[in-house]
């Protein structure tokens, strides 16, 4: 994954803001004569202080007129006064000491002029702090500023504080058109510093679209929503308001089944380098068309969606196809099973009306895609039946291999067994109860943590089936109890909404080997406030998340910790203690 | 300062050879102001001796309750002078048993000649000293807006020029009025000794008032009303939340696994994500189910209690079209009973208030 690049204007350790937060708004700008307003400025020296350590803490007033005298107060983040000394005259400066580790809050104050108060806070480390890197992901409200990212550094061991200054990026008016008329879309807007951070939009039935982006180039994903018109990844930068989508390049080719017969039915669709070409579903013949706009020679992946009732897998396959032919799709020889007549069974009796999906991956490949090279093709199988009022599968033909059977017993009671189909369909799928899986949570002190999140991610079978987490708090007494399919696997994630620890995750357990013990990982606590540069309103609402870095698909999106900013735009949140050597 | 006026003539004594007659004196003061506690009082003497000789004055003043009573004043005077004009200020209590607060003053007011002849009789003045009625300000404190069943809490400020604050405090009242008598009314511990504050939690919205009462010693009283305007639980907003959700009639492509999540709820008692470490504040419910392709009806899904749910594509097939829909709850439940094909429902008719969002999904 890349590296998302610094993006965020965020407010240096140490650095002052104004009273009230906003920060800067306009001040020497907008052509009237009126004098620049007096700002009080603070530094701090050591920049990097570790405690124990003596701390300078500085003043620096600009236009401000007459003879200031200046009252220096500092507070540690708990509360408790720190003594000061003067330490100079000119500039103003007084030191203090920072004994602990953590955020010391400065306020001088000019007396004899009217200045304003400086105010700033001092991030003073722990000695031999461990430092992690995080993505700081901030989702202010659409309207004042687009999403913005950037990788934070945090030192363990001790509070810190940190403002976070957004770009308002700019109001972006745009359409779609096809040449000649608006189109509808979706438009996703990935700058070019942190992709992940990007901006959704639709674009309306005439075209016509509207967001805040930032003020740098974007690649533009583009999917029409109108037949016939490719999608599209666009160059975009500030100026261009204007997208035109057309057909591409057409696709045809044809599917066919394992004996060489065209299979109707099947849906196919292309994609490279992230961009989909459009969706195509085989005729009678099994021909298909579809429209693309891939760069020329890319790896572009081939899938396929057999229609219903044929007992074949999904099939996907990569290369670097010669698009200029026609894409042959043809699937190998599979045997099938019929499940007609399976019974689904708990405990020996038979499960009626419950919903089944044999899921897994063929270990062979499942056939073939050829345009100017071939490719194998995976064989992904997801099947469903639903068991009759006798707890028996109807006619479902399912490929003859090793799977795995999903059973939806009700919305909160699922199984998942191994259903071996080599030799033919089973006379019967024993769908085990579903087992309780019960612990206790505790916070780094070892004291038991009520209100704690257990978040159940199903893995390998039960995710491929899409079954969805399973999720629970912890009691007052800090236990909590998780129905799981007993032979399931998941990750078990447990987080703490309160901020009193830090999340830990056991994965890939079965619930079997679920800790009965879950110590939450020690916290920091992050706070600071959200400006938007220009405007001195108040951001309400903005949602601040702590992301990790070296991670990927729906776990770099799943937040770490989260916030949102209050009416003050002030927030505060607990992230995982990295800790000191 | 005020100054007292009463001129007492006193009727001198003749004799057959005067020798040395008695000189005459007179408590003078210029105001019929009332007099307080605490305040500086200034009386003046006047002296006449038929004889121009030097006439001495001497004062004592008692502090009383009732002057009319030789018990009702205190035995040693508390302030004594032989100017010819005083300046005194009136102590705020007796300095008998009880320390009761002074209601009168008794001045005693001597004369004597160089030859010692005394002004006879002594110059007495009784000063009735007002009652000043005490001060009550008061500030509500409402952290949860006013919210039914949240704490609102009203402070009293109380003061007196002429009786001892703190004494006042612990003779503060807080009543309750209000449209129910479901309420709870506790004590708020403050440190100022002149200030006490109650803590109310009323069970029904409406128009509440907590009257603050204060008297003092001497029976003085202030009253003032908080009004309260208790407002019901609002609903709770959906107000941000990704993937973004496609408008009617298109469909949010989905190629890779994604998490979809609600970020952020308005709520006044209920909010996401939930702040740390409230005692009152709680977090929003999240119900979520799913329209799988093929299916007519939405399923629960039943087990994820929490923001966010991640779909993965390859649990789908190409081409499919899911609904992903979340539905949110505070602490009130309200139902949500906009039809099922509805991808939004406000249950307050308000758009920018919404408890149903629903992601139309097509898997590429």
């Amino acid at each position: 994954m890349m590296r998302p690049a610094w993006l965020l204007c965020l407010v240096a350790c140490g650095a002052s803001r104004s009273p009230g937060g906003g920060g800067g708004a306009d001040a020497g700008m907008g052509g009237n004569d009126a004098p620049p307003a007096c700002t009080v400025t603070l530094s701090f020296s050591p920049t990097d202080a570790v405690a124990p350590t003596t701390v300078r803490a500085t003043a620096d007033v600009e236009n401000g007129p007459g003879v200031f005298q200046f009252v220096w107060t500092v507070t540690y983040q708990d509360g408790t006064p720190i003594d000061t000394t003067p330490a100079s005259d000119a500039p103003p400066a007084v030191d203090f000491t920072a004994q602990y580790a953590g955020v010391y809050h400065v306020d001088v104050t000019p007396t004899g002029g009217s200045c304003p108060d400086g105010l700033a806070d001092e991030n003073v480390m722990q000695t031999g702090a461990i430092t992690a890197d995080y993505r700081l992901r901030v989702w202010p409200p659409p309207s004042l500023a687009p999403t913005q990212e950037q990788v934070i550094e945090v030192s363990g061991g001790a509070d810190f504080h940190r403002d976070i200054a957004l770009d308002p990026g700019l109001a972006l008016a745009g359409t779609v058109t096809n040449g000649t008329s608006g189109v509808p879309a979706y438009l996703r807007f990935m700058p070019a510093s942190a992709p992940d951070a990007y901006g959704e939009t639709f674009a309306a039935s005439d075209g016509t679209f509207a967001l805040r982006v930032l003020g740098q180039s974007h690649q533009v994903l583009i999917v029409p929503a109108a037949p016939g018109l490719a999608p599209v990844l666009a160059s975009w930068s500030p100026g261009t308001t204007t997208f035109t989508v057309g057909p591409g390049t057409t696709i045809a080719g044809k599917v066919l089944d394992g004996a060489g017969a065209a299979l109707a039915g099947a849906t196919v669709q292309l994609a490279s380098g992230g961009v989909p070409s459009t969706l195509a579903t085989t005729a009678a013949d099994g021909s298909f068309t579809v429209h693309e706009s891939f760069a020329p020679a890319a790896l572009v992946a081939v899938s396929v969606a057999p229609p219903a009732g044929r007992g074949l897998p999904r099939l996907a396959a990569s290369a670097t196809f010669d698009l200029s032919q026609s894409l042959q799709i043809r699937y190998a020889t599979l045997a099938t099973a019929n499940l007609a007549g399976t019974a689904i069974t708990r405990g020996g009796a038979n499960l009626a009306g419950v919903q089944v999906q044999l899921v897994g991956t063929l270990a062979a490949a499942a056939g073939t895609v050829t345009a100017g090279t071939t490719a194998a093709a995976t064989g992904t199988v997801a099947i469903a039946g639903t068991a009759d009022a006798t707890g028996m599968l109807p006619a479902m033909l399912a490929p003859r291999a090793p799977l795995s059977a999903v059973v939806t017993v009700t919305s909160k009671d699922f199984a998942v067994a191994a259903v071996d189909l080599t030799g033919g369909a089973p006379a019967a799928i024993d769908a085990p109860a579903q087992t309780t899986a019960t612990g206790l949570a505790l916070d780094p002190a070892s004291t038991a943590l009520a209100g704690v999140q257990v978040d159940a991610s199903p893995g390998g079978a039960l995710a491929a089936a899409g079954l969805s987490d399973v999720q629970t708090m912890s009691a007052g007494d800090g236990t909590f109890a998780l129905s799981l399919a007993t032979a399931g696997i998941y990750d078990v994630r447990f987080t703490d909404p309160q901020g009193r620890a830090a999340p830990v995750t056991v994965a890939a357990t079965s619930p079997a080997a679920l800790p009965a013990t879950v110590q939450l990982a020690p916290a920091i606590h992050v706070s600071g406030q959200v400006s938007v540069s220009g405007d001195a309103d108040p951001i309400i609402g903005a949602s601040i998340q702590i992301l990790c870095t070296n991670c990927s698909g729906v776990a770099a999106a799943r937040p770490v910790a989260e916030t949102a900013t209050d009416a003050a735009s002030n927030f505060r949140l607990a992230i995982p203690d990295p800790g000191t050597m | 300062m005020r100054a007292l006026a009463i001129t007492v003539l006193v009727p001198a004594c003749f004799y057959v050879e005067p020798i040395n007659q008695r000189p005459s004196i007179a408590i003078v003061e210029d105001s019929s102001t009332p007099i307080h506690r605490g305040e500086m009082v200034s009386l003046e003497s006047t002296v006449h001796d038929p004889d121009s000789d030097p006439v001495a004055v001497s004062w004592r003043i008692y502090a009383c309750t009732d002057a009319t009573e030789p018990a009702g004043c205190d035995n040693a005077p508390f302030f004594t002078s032989t100017f010819s004009t005083i300046s005194f200020k009136v102590p705020p209590n007796r300095t008998n048993e009880h320390m009761d607060p002074v209601a009168a003053l008794r001045v005693i007011l001597q004369g004597v000649d160089d030859h010692g002849a005394t002004a006879e009789p002594d110059q007495e003045l009784l000063i009735a000293v007002t009652d000043r009625a005490p001060t009550l300000q008061l500030r509500t404190d409402a952290p949860y807006n006013f919210v039914v069943h949240t704490p609102v809490n009203v402070y009293a400020q109380v003061a007196d020029p002429d009786d001892d604050p703190a004494q006042l405090a612990l003779a503060t009242t807080f009543t309750v009025l209000g449209p129910s008598e479901s309420y709870a009314l506790t004590d708020i511990v403050l440190t100022d000794p002149t200030q006490s504050g109650r803590k109310l939690v009323a069970d029904d919205p409406g128009s509440w008032t907590v009257r603050v009462a204060v008297a003092d010693s001497s029976g003085a009283t202030a009253m003032q009303d908080a009004p309260i305007q208790i407002v019901p639980d609002h609903a709770p907003c959906l107000s941000s939340w990704a993937p973004l959700a496609p408008p009617p009639g298109q469909t949010l492509p989905m190629a890779d696994p994604t998490l979809f999540e609600v970020l952020v709820v308005t709520d006044d008692l209920d909010p996401y994500p939930p702040p740390l470490a409230d005692p009152i504040r709680g977090t929003t419910a999240f119900a979520w189910s799913l329209l799988a392709p093929g299916d007519t009806t939405f399923q629960s899904l039943a087990g994820v209690i929490g923001n966010s749910v991640p779909l993965d594509p390859a649990s789908y097939n190409t081409g499919d079209v899911l609904e992903l829909r979340v539905e949110i709850q505070d602490r009130v439940p309200r139902l949500i009973d906009c039809a099922e094909s509805d991808p939004t429902c406000s249950v307050i008719s308000d758009p920018t208030c919404i408890q149903r969002l629903t992601w139309t999904v097509e898997v590429q």
